[in-house]
């Protein structure tokens, strides 16, 4: 593992590159299927329920049991396993038999201390046995990344699951071998990034090629420092928009299709007449079922709000209707953290951000770390996920997000507000107070 | 007159002021230390009346948004303005300070037949000074200008206009016609500089000072100790550097009365005093530890309540993620849910603590370290750790024992704080209250800006060789 600046749009963030390549979706198979873990009942339910699309149409209430009865089997799993989450459930008096959401706040992790190798402590001993792989997050919010492992059975149940959640909200089900799909990154950078891993292994289990736009450069600089960084790959970014194969799926940071859209429309008049000439766009024609898929957050890049990113790329990006009328290109946005197996998923103007239906997405208030039920209220998000058998899955991962209620299965449609702030500046020094305190400020992350 | 600088001083300004360091010195020596000391009486009891009155409560609101306490906390640390200010406090303090007492400071005094000593101001005294309370600002610059000084005072971001405008009075005095107010107004100098003003650098590299007193913990101490260095003049460096206190509790004296007051100590000023104890060392069973934990939270709950404070959304989640580290840990967490009260009481054996020498980021307020010792052997191993461990955080050691222990113990325990360098024992519950007769971090303060002229006028030789020296 190495950290190293990674330049995107000369924009720069530490990522940390794992050596390590993502297994192969057939390679997750193998190993998943034979997995120990297996053997235990709470393991087997839920790994036959995270495949299940029949989940998508049940009730709301129906899923909160299911999902409050989870909870309990998961907390009796992990007492089970481990001597750390039993003495940690008694200390903190959670009974696994009554448990319910109010106990996930009591046993939310703070993401802030799955930095480095924070995440260890939290693992299963049985996991020692089980062949995996560690993501990292991508290092935008500090230089200490988020690092989180996952054995093969965990990754086999992420790509079941996001791929009936991504489906869900996209509005259908990607044929296999249909279509082509652009991944604006480096391939390097699925060995690390969760998202990227989830589309890549999506992707293999419907047999849709996947193009990477871009190249992972490594150099040295003056005085021996290793430095990285994205450049875009234009022949491979050609061959997806002169592809005649559809769906077209797009997957991007926000910043990329903005930058890309971008580009195409500040091209001068030759210009745009030779790329269409050469690539078939300007406007870049995702055919039918073709969408632009986003991910990541801004990477502390300075781009317009996501609403205007929309507006402005679909004068570029378009989608073709059943009946073969071009239109603007649907815009999906996936929030997944490092820490999450599954993620929350929007579709834009059609639906806000959805959980998968195992999913336990709750929000607290930011000063008392009560239960947030009410619509519209800010708080801090917190997700459980019952599919994560390493560990515990119950995080805070930092973000402030508010639901309203919502006919969908989950009953609830979430809306991302803001990172939470975590510094404010200086604070008064404990013991003597400060002095010369502008050299005591902490920078906002 | 004292300038409040909405904008920093420039260097010419500074030569200008320092020019007339002589000039004000003399002036402040022919008033006398009575005068000058009636002087800051008035402005105490000016400063009182205008906070009875409400003019000051704008300053209230500044200071409340500021330094973060509460609106209760700092009306509390503005009315102990006047009490710092007081003429019989002051005189006491000079008193206590110096050999000779606070008439050497007006002319020789007689120490032994024949000897005297005369403490004479330094000159020229620049204060760097803390934000947590207006008492050490107030307090270091009047003792300074009481001692005869010209005084340079740069307070905190926190607290730079509300001591701006203690020393204003001054001038408002001096307006009513005081001659003698009008004097101490040219030796209070309150500005504002910030870390990398060329106004302060030239004051701690160049400017003809004779004292340098930062108040304050790093990186601040390194900055300004590099800086005055290289100052030709030698001005004299006095740091009081960053200090915590050290509550101290056995089993017989663990009750509800004790919580409260320990309470008290923790809920007063956040423990962002040097005195607040930020650690709990319990001589006695786990089992009297919880109950006394229970009692304590309570007493949080309580007097907590009555101090209402606003933590940002920021200051919660590292709190919180404070918490929940240590939870990981296996360390039992007691905490409160208040918005507004956010009090947490950590727990621990000591045999665990050499586990958990580090924690994730930095502590908040109204944060207790609670460490159980089964002895007082223990006790010494608990200040042991605590030493150690405020090494880390950058806290250089132990100001204040705070201590409930019954009369069986306390001379013990009194033996084994001697060896551990802390400087104040006082009750429980009064970690904050200071009396004139007190030293600050070891020595008295008013020797901060003062130095001793020693005067012999009566030979001596003749009884030394009496007493058989070869002397020719």
């Amino acid at each position: 593992m190495k950290n190293v600046y990674i330049k995107l749009f000369n924009i720069k963030w530490v990522a940390s590159l794992s050596e390590k390549d993502l297994p192969t979706l057939d390679e997750i198979h193998k190993y998943s299927t034979k997995s120990k873990l297996l053997e235990d009942p709470y393991v087997k339910k839920v790994w036959d329920l995270s495949g299940d699309p029949d989940l998508f149409s049940k009730s709301p209430d129906y899923l909160a049991k299911l999902r409050r009865d989870l909870l309990r089997e998961s907390l009796r799993f992990f007492i089970r396993k481990s001597r750390f989450y039993a003495d940690l459930m008694e200390r903190l008096e959670v009974d696994p038999g009554a448990a319910e959401v109010e106990d996930l706040v009591k046993l939310a992790v703070p993401s802030e201390l799955l930095r480095g190798e924070g995440y260890r402590r939290l693992l299963i001993e049985d996991v020692l046995e089980e062949p995996g792989h560690v993501f990292s997050s991508s290092g935008t919010s500090s230089s200490i990344p988020v690092r989180v492992y996952r054995t093969y059975l965990e990754l086999a149940m992420m790509v079941k699951a996001n791929t009936r959640l991504f489906e869900y909200v996209y509005g259908g089900t990607l044929k296999e071998g249909r279509g082509i799909a652009l991944f604006l990154a480096a391939k390097e950078l699925r060995n690390q990034l969760n998202f990227v891993a989830f589309v890549d292994l999506a992707l293999q289990g419907k047999k849709i090629p996947l193009v990477y736009g871009m190249d992972l450069v490594v150099g040295t600089g003056e005085g021996g420092s290793k430095w990285t960084k994205l450049v875009p790959n234009k022949n491979r970014v050609l061959e997806f928009l002169k592809s005649k194969e559809e769906p077209k799926l797009f997957f991007t940071a926000p910043a990329g299709v903005y930058l890309l859209s971008k580009q195409m429309i500040e091209m001068n008049s030759l210009k745009r007449v030779i790329y269409r000439l050469a690539t078939g766009a300007p406007p870049v024609d995702l055919g039918r079922g073709g969408v632009v898929v986003t991910g990541g957050g801004s990477k502390g890049m300075d781009v317009p709000p996501y609403a205007d990113i929309v507006s402005y790329s679909r004068k570029v990006f378009k989608a073709r209707n059943e009946r073969g009328d071009l239109v603007d290109a649907p815009f999906m946005d996936v929030l997944g953290m490092t820490e999450t197996l599954t993620a929350l998923i929007d579709k834009y103007g059609v639906m806000n951000k959805v959980p998968h239906p195992l999913q336990e997405v709750f929000i607290v208030d930011p000063k008392t770390y009560k239960i947030v039920n009410e619509p519209g209220k800010e708080g801090i998000l917190g997700i459980y996920d019952p599919l994560a058998v390493s560990w515990l899955e119950v995080f805070l991962p930092g973000d402030i997000v508010k639901f309203y209620e919502s006919g969908r299965y989950y009953g609830r449609e979430l809306v991302y507000v803001r990172r939470l702030t975590k510094e404010e500046g200086w604070d008064l020094q404990r013991a003597c107070g400060g002095t010369i305190e502008e050299m005591m400020r902490r920078g906002s992350s | 007159m004292p300038m409040i600088a909405a904008l920093e001083p420039s260097e010419e300004s500074l030569k200008s002021l320092l020019a007339t360091s002589r000039e004000v010195v003399q002036e402040l020596l022919e008033l006398g230390f009575d005068r000058r000391a009636r002087v800051l009486h008035s402005v105490g009891n000016l400063w009182r009346e205008k906070l009875e009155s409400g003019e000051l409560d704008e300053l209230v609101k500044e200071l409340t948004k500021s330094t973060g306490y509460s609106v209760k906390n700092v009306e509390l640390d503005l009315y102990f303005v006047s009490e710092v200010l007081n003429e019989v406090s002051l005189r006491g303090l000079f008193e206590g300070s110096l050999v000779g007492g606070y008439r050497s400071i007006d002319s020789p005094v007689e120490v032994a037949p024949g000897e005297f000593v005369w403490n004479r101001p330094m000159g020229t005294v620049f204060i760097i000074a803390s934000g947590n309370s207006m008492v050490p600002p107030v307090l270091a610059a009047s003792t300074s200008i009481l001692a005869g000084n010209l005084t340079i005072l740069r307070p905190s971001q926190s607290n730079l206009v509300a001591v701006g405008k203690v020393f204003e009075l001054l001038s408002e005095l001096a307006s009513t016609g005081s001659f003698e107010a009008s004097v101490l107004s040219r030796a209070a100098q309150v500005l504002y500089m910030s870390h990398d003003s060329p106004a302060l650098r030239y004051l701690l590299e160049e400017a003809p000072l004779s004292v340098v007193n930062y108040w304050g913990g790093e990186p601040g101490r390194s900055r300004v100790l590099s800086m005055t260095v290289r100052n030709p003049h030698r001005p004299r460096v006095v740091i009081n550097g960053p200090l915590t206190g050290v509550a101290i509790v056995d089993e017989e004296s663990a009750d509800s009365e004790t919580a409260r007051r320990l309470a008290r100590d923790v809920v007063l000023y956040d423990q962002q005093l040097c005195s607040s104890p930020t650690f709990l060392l319990f001589v006695g069973s786990r089992e009297l530890l919880l109950d006394f934990t229970k009692r304590l939270a309570k007493a949080l709950d309580e007097v907590g309540s009555r101090f209402p404070i606003e933590l940002s959304e920021g200051s919660f989640y590292r709190l919180h993620t404070f918490r929940k580290s240590l939870e990981l840990k296996g360390v039992d967490v007691f905490y409160s849910r208040s918005a507004h009260n956010p009090w947490t009481l950590v727990v621990r054996k000591l045999n665990d603590v050499g586990a958990f020498t580090t924690e994730w980021g930095t502590y908040s307020r109204r944060v207790l370290e609670v460490i159980q010792v089964e002895s007082l052997e223990g006790l010494s191993r608990g200040l042991e750790y605590v030493l150690n461990k405020l090494r880390k955080m950058g806290v250089d050691g132990v100001q204040t024992a705070s201590c409930s222990v019954s009369k069986d113990r306390l001379s013990s325990i009194l033996g084994i704080l001697s060896k551990y360098g802390v400087y104040r024992v006082v009750p429980a519950g009064e970690s904050f209250l200071r009396t004139p007769a007190e030293p600050y971090d070891g020595e008295f303060i008013a020797k901060y800006y003062t130095y001793t002229v020693y005067i012999r006028v009566k030979d001596k030789l003749g009884e030394l060789v009496a007493r058989g020296a070869g002397i020719p």
